[in-house]
């Protein structure tokens, strides 16, 4: 089993969502509809990525408004060394309890400072075999939950074995309908954004 | 709680007073230019300096180090990519008030490697000082300020010499590559004439032991050819224009009164460069003569020279921005020193005006006060499980906290 990759530690959090700095400059922060996973006692909480906030200071608008040509290193210290980490929030979709997966909202929040990891194929398989979660996307104000349905059905699609993504995405599609049966245009915007 | 209203006819007082100065400046600068422009750098120029330091040993002067004291200079040759190490600190002064008497000094530090387009290498180092022979001096007085920022700026030329001999070694112990250590503020280690008397009385041997390490760390920065820079940003200082006052009498006029009295009081040497150099150029260089330099430094071969440097991008007196740079006078005898270390230097301040080296320095050394607080409580946390007590503040504290919203 592959080492999980650390992508930073949680900020702030609620049970609802969880924002944690990202700090690996070298790559580029887990993109929007990406899932990860916080680690609680025995619980381990999924989140779909839905905001990467690349934050400002002073010290940054005073170089960018002097407007002179940038010297090399200095971008890469601001990018790397400053204490500017980029921040992510996640929409808590999912938690695991040993083997049994409940896309349902955790029962409590990741603490500050746990430690946060992408998913592997086999775990975006695992976490969203299902598709409960997406009354829970559907229904969060907070989140642009159309987009962040669509693109996390893309990226899970991606992750099946060989052959699986068509049957998955169509399983996924006849859910979206029963749910959205009375939001025809809901419907179809999450289905154009998933197509396109 | 300040009542701005209440202060309306003084604010109005001072801004009337404050354009009339600046125009009094304006003609003083440039009788000040006029008289650097004719006073020559020869025996007569130098035996005046000798008595101006006679009759006053604390008279703050400039002596001239080149031949001509109108230099003005711009690299000829092109920049040199070098590397800039840079460190600056910070300080928790002991509060009597506090739940815990202690100080605290943090060191912030970057290695910056000019053209490299790597990140550069930042660090910090916290030392947290509670023994009473840390905390009191020779006669059980808590210590002072000014010996807790004597401390710092030791604790900073101790980094950058560690630094610049770790950048050597990285580099294969090739002398060549230009490096500079640099740090925010004069040069000198700051000694008052009561500190340095007290020491000479051998009341407070930590002062003049103080003083030899951080003339150590000197040292250490020559052995290892790194240039020791002391960025003064805005200064303040007359040094250069104390010497035109001197220089403009005659030797009889000299008099302990007229060394201390200048008509020149208020301008600074800043304000005079302003008006001389171009963006990049720098003046002549100086030494000061401030007692510990001439007693201290300059026997054990260190000592501190200075120049003006318009940092600026832009050209005209108004668009100028002045610096003072202090180095060690060695310096001064490395071929195509000047230009090396003024291309350095005016590459790094563009865009900021000021060093970005010393403001990341900066950046990464202070200590913000809720970093402040959560250091106090775990120092409680601490001395509770040994004594089963949370230490508690001055009922002083405590009700400044309450009034500030803060909670220990």
């Amino acid at each position: 089993m592959n080492t999980p990759i650390l992508l930073g530690r949680v900020l702030r959090s609620s049970t609802a969502a969880y924002t944690f700095g990202y700090n690996h400059v070298d790559d580029a922060p887990p993109p929007f509809g990406a899932l990860i996973r916080a680690d609680v006692a025995t619980e381990s909480v999924y989140g779909l990525v839905y905001d990467v906030v690349v934050h400002d200071d002073p010290f940054v608008r005073q170089i960018v408004a002097a407007g002179e040509e940038m010297d090399e290193t200095r971008i890469q210290d601001m990018r790397q060394r400053r204490q500017t980490p980029v921040e992510i929030t996640a929409l808590a979709v999912a938690y695991a309890r040993g083997d049994q997966v409940y896309q349902r909202i955790p029962p409590r929040p990741p603490a500050a400072l746990q430690p946060i990891y992408a998913c592997a194929d086999a775990e975006v398989r695992r976490a969203l075999a299902r598709f409960d979660y997406f009354r829970t996307v559907l229904n969060n104000s907070q989140c642009p939950a159309e987009e962040l349905l669509a693109a996390s059905l893309r990226r899970a699609a991606r992750c099946q074995l060989p052959g699986g993504d068509a049957p998955y995405l169509l399983a996924a599609g006849r859910e979206l309908a029963r749910l959205l049966a009375a939001d025809p245009a809901r419907l179809e915007a999450i289905l154009r954004r998933l197509t396109s | 709680m300040l009542e701005l209203r209440k202060l309306l006819d003084p604010l109005e007082a001072m801004g009337a007073e404050i354009a009339q100065r600046q125009k009094e400046y304006s003609r003083l600068a440039e009788d000040a230019a006029a008289q650097l422009q004719r006073t020559p750098v020869d025996a007569a120029l130098q035996a005046k300096i000798e008595l101006a330091l006679k009759l006053d040993h604390t008279w703050r002067g400039a002596e001239p180090v080149e031949a001509t004291l109108d230099r003005r200079h711009r690299p000829t040759s092109p920049p040199e990519s070098a590397t800039l190490i840079a460190v600056d600190g910070s300080q928790i002064y002991p509060d009597r008030h506090g739940p815990l008497l202690y100080y605290l000094l943090n060191t912030g530090a970057i290695i910056f490697r000019q053209g490299s387009a790597a990140a550069p290498q930042v660090e910090t180092q916290p030392s947290l000082h509670f023994s009473d022979a840390e905390l009191y001096d020779v006669r059980g007085n808590l210590i002072k300020a000014e010996r807790i920022n004597a401390r710092r700026e030791l604790a900073e030329m101790q980094r950058l010499a560690a630094l610049a001999v770790e950048e050597r070694t990285r580099g294969g112990g090739d002398l060549d590559p230009l490096i500079l250590a640099i740090k925010d503020g004069q040069l000198m280690m700051w000694l008052g004439e009561r500190d340095l008397f007290e020491a000479e009385g051998g009341e407070d041997a930590g002062i003049t032991a103080d003083l030899s390490r951080y003339i150590d760390c000197l040292h250490t920065l020559q052995r290892v050819q790194a240039t020791p820079i002391g960025f003064v940003s805005t200064p303040r200082s007359a040094n250069v224009i104390r010497l035109l006052w001197i220089s403009a009498l005659d030797a009889a006029q000299i008099t302990r009164e007229e060394v201390q009295q200048s008509p020149y009081r208020g301008l600074s040497d800043a304000a005079l460069f302003a008006r001389l150099l171009g963006p990049n150029q720098r003046s002549a260089l100086f030494a000061t003569t401030a007692r510990v330099n001439r007693e201290r430094f300059a026997p054990a071969g260190q000592r501190i020279c200075f120049f003006y440097l318009n940092v600026a991008q832009r050209q005209g007196p108004d668009w100028a921005q002045i610096a003072r740079i202090d180095l060690p006078e060695w310096v001064a005898r490395q071929p195509q020193w000047a230009d090396r270390v003024q291309n350095a230097l005016y590459h790094d301040c563009v865009g900021m005006r000021f060093p970005y080296v010393l403001a990341r320095a900066d950046e990464l050394a202070v200590v913000s006060q809720q970093e402040k607080r959560d250091l106090e409580q775990m120092l409680a946390v601490q001395l509770a499980r040994r004594t089963g007590a949370l230490p508690e503040p001055s009922p002083k504290a405590r009700q400044k906290d309450l009034s500030r919203g803060y909670s220990r």
